[in-house]
């Protein structure tokens, strides 16, 4: 060995970094038909696209929350080539208040795991979509996430879907901004653009200024 | 009788990152050694990614701060964390806001953390700001622990640079006596990735390893065997800039070759 190379084996490895993302998805009963099928299908492009890609397919933490017939958690957070795309159903009221608060206690959980084991991570995102307005108190939720996204520990995407959805339940997890309203069904073109969106986050460095591509592919609202 | 600053040696390095190689962008990361009859000193800067002159934010950073450890280390060497922030942080800032005044450029856009180490031989002076990790070695250069820790926010893409508002609060110091202190390590975030295990709090053996080649070789032969190797090895694990610096005891029959530092006042100018 050449006294002045130094060997991969003489260097550690530390895990890569992470962007957490907890999907808090509507599937209430009024989400059946075409809706459900095109968000479960939005859902897998969503997958293929950040294993497709060598940075986000290591970077990216996602978790899957929905709201219907209960408020449960159907995908933790894991390695996403480990993770398969769960199957929506739609059914029930929309408990929106309860699924808010479990996405914020998983991504509490998470990161509490990141600190033990030394993983560096970005800020937390919370994709909030529905189609309709809450059935539960939501107003825990409203003050958990608003004080986090003015403390700059979490970044929220609230998402109304279809002339139903309640825009003002969605604006106020969002202080700052107004919530985006989707195009027709375009999950796809949603979907697509927050794996980009990953993609661009974890290809960042200290210090450096994100640019989030535009969402005019899947929004009707502002960009 | 006190150690001399001949009885130490230096050698700093910093190359490229993938991501700035690809995009044809300059090294954010720059680090420089200066010596005198008197003193030593090492410092290390790494620019913020998003400084549009990131680059010579470093530069002016690393050499404003070797020109006031010059100015200042014995007076430094005594000093508490109140009188060293503002004997290096408000001084530096000064520069940094001339400079960028002089230049016509945005302060923010010098942004940069800061590593440093300076020796007269028996009593050392540290400081830290923001990102990146400063090791101490032992005697035999074969243990290494950590000075401080680093000074960043809970997210990946948060530190604290130089120009920020709160650059003196987060300023992090430390003085002593090199008795026991066998020399220092500076690396950047990105030399940090390989170096350093998070989970586990320890360094990776090639750092003192490193360490060893200013015992073993020339100033300039170490500085060209840590360029090569941040060249390859070291840029495995990052595409960021990796960059490093370090400042070990040799042997008072061993005298440094001088040219492994160098004067950055040009920068100034």
């Amino acid at each position: 060995m050449d006294d002045l190379e130094i060997q991969l084996d003489e260097l550690t490895r530390n895990p890569s970094p992470r962007v957490p993302v907890s999907l808090c998805l509507d599937t209430s009963a009024s989400m059946d038909g075409t809706p459900i099928l095109e968000l479960q299908d939005g859902l897998k492009r969503f997958f293929v696209e950040l294993l497709e890609n060598k940075g986000a397919r290591y970077n990216a933490d996602i978790s899957v929350v929905t709201f219907g017939e209960t408020a449960q958690q159907l995908l933790d957070f894991r390695p996403i080539e480990k993770q398969r795309v769960p199957e929506l159903i739609a059914s029930g009221r929309t408990p929106m208040g309860r699924a808010v608060e479990l996405a914020l206690d998983t991504l509490e959980l998470r990161k509490r795991v990141y600190q033990t084991t030394g993983v560096d991570y970005y800020q937390p995102w919370l994709v909030l979509m529905t189609d309709g307005q809450p059935t539960d108190d939501i107003a825990t939720a409203v003050t958990r996430v608003q004080r986090l996204v003015n403390d700059r520990k979490l970044t929220v995407y609230p998402i109304g879907i279809g002339p139903q959805a309640d825009l003002a339940a969605l604006a106020a997890f969002s202080p700052g901004r107004a919530p985006f309203r989707l195009q027709g069904l375009a999950f796809r073109e949603f979907f697509s653009w927050l794996s980009q969106s990953i993609v661009r986050v974890s290809a960042t460095s200290v210090g450096d200024d994100v640019q989030m591509p535009p969402v005019k592919s899947w929004s009707d609202s502002w960009d | 009788m006190g150690l001399s600053v001949r009885t130490y040696k230096v050698a700093t390095a910093a190359v490229r990152g993938s991501s700035h190689v690809e995009r044809g962008e300059p090294c954010q990361d720059f680090a420089a050694a200066k010596r005198t009859k008197s003193m030593l000193a090492i410092a290390l800067a790494d620019g913020a990614g998003s400084a549009r002159h990131a680059d010579i934010g470093a530069r002016v950073t690393v050499s404003s701060t070797l020109a006031i450890l010059r100015r200042e280390f014995e007076v430094l060497s005594d000093a508490g964390v109140a009188m060293a922030r503002d004997r290096v942080v408000s001084a530096l800032r000064q520069r940094l806001t001339g400079f960028s005044r002089q230049r016509s450029v945005h302060l923010r856009d010098l942004s940069a953390t800061l590593l440093f180490a300076a020796t007269n031989g028996s009593s050392f002076v540290c400081g830290q700001l923001g990102d990146g990790r400063i090791a101490s070695f032992d005697r035999n250069l074969s243990m290494a622990q950590t000075m401080f820790p680093p000074t960043k926010g809970e997210f990946l893409n948060e530190t604290i640079f130089v120009t920020s508002e709160n650059a003196p609060e987060a300023f992090q110091w430390r003085t002593g006596a090199f008795e026991d202190i066998g020399g220092f390590a500076l690396m950047s975030d990105g030399a940090e990735e390989s170096l350093f295990n998070r989970h586990e709090k320890r360094f990776a053996p090639a750092l003192t390893r490193m360490a060893g080649w200013l015992v073993s070789h020339s100033e300039m032969t170490a500085k060209q065997a840590l360029e090569r190797n941040l060249e390859g090895a070291l840029r495995v694990h990052t595409d960021d800039d990796v960059s490093l610096a370090f400042m070990c005891r040799a042997s008072e029959s061993d005298p440094p070759d001088h040219n492994g530092s160098r004067s950055d006042a040009r920068l100034l100018r």
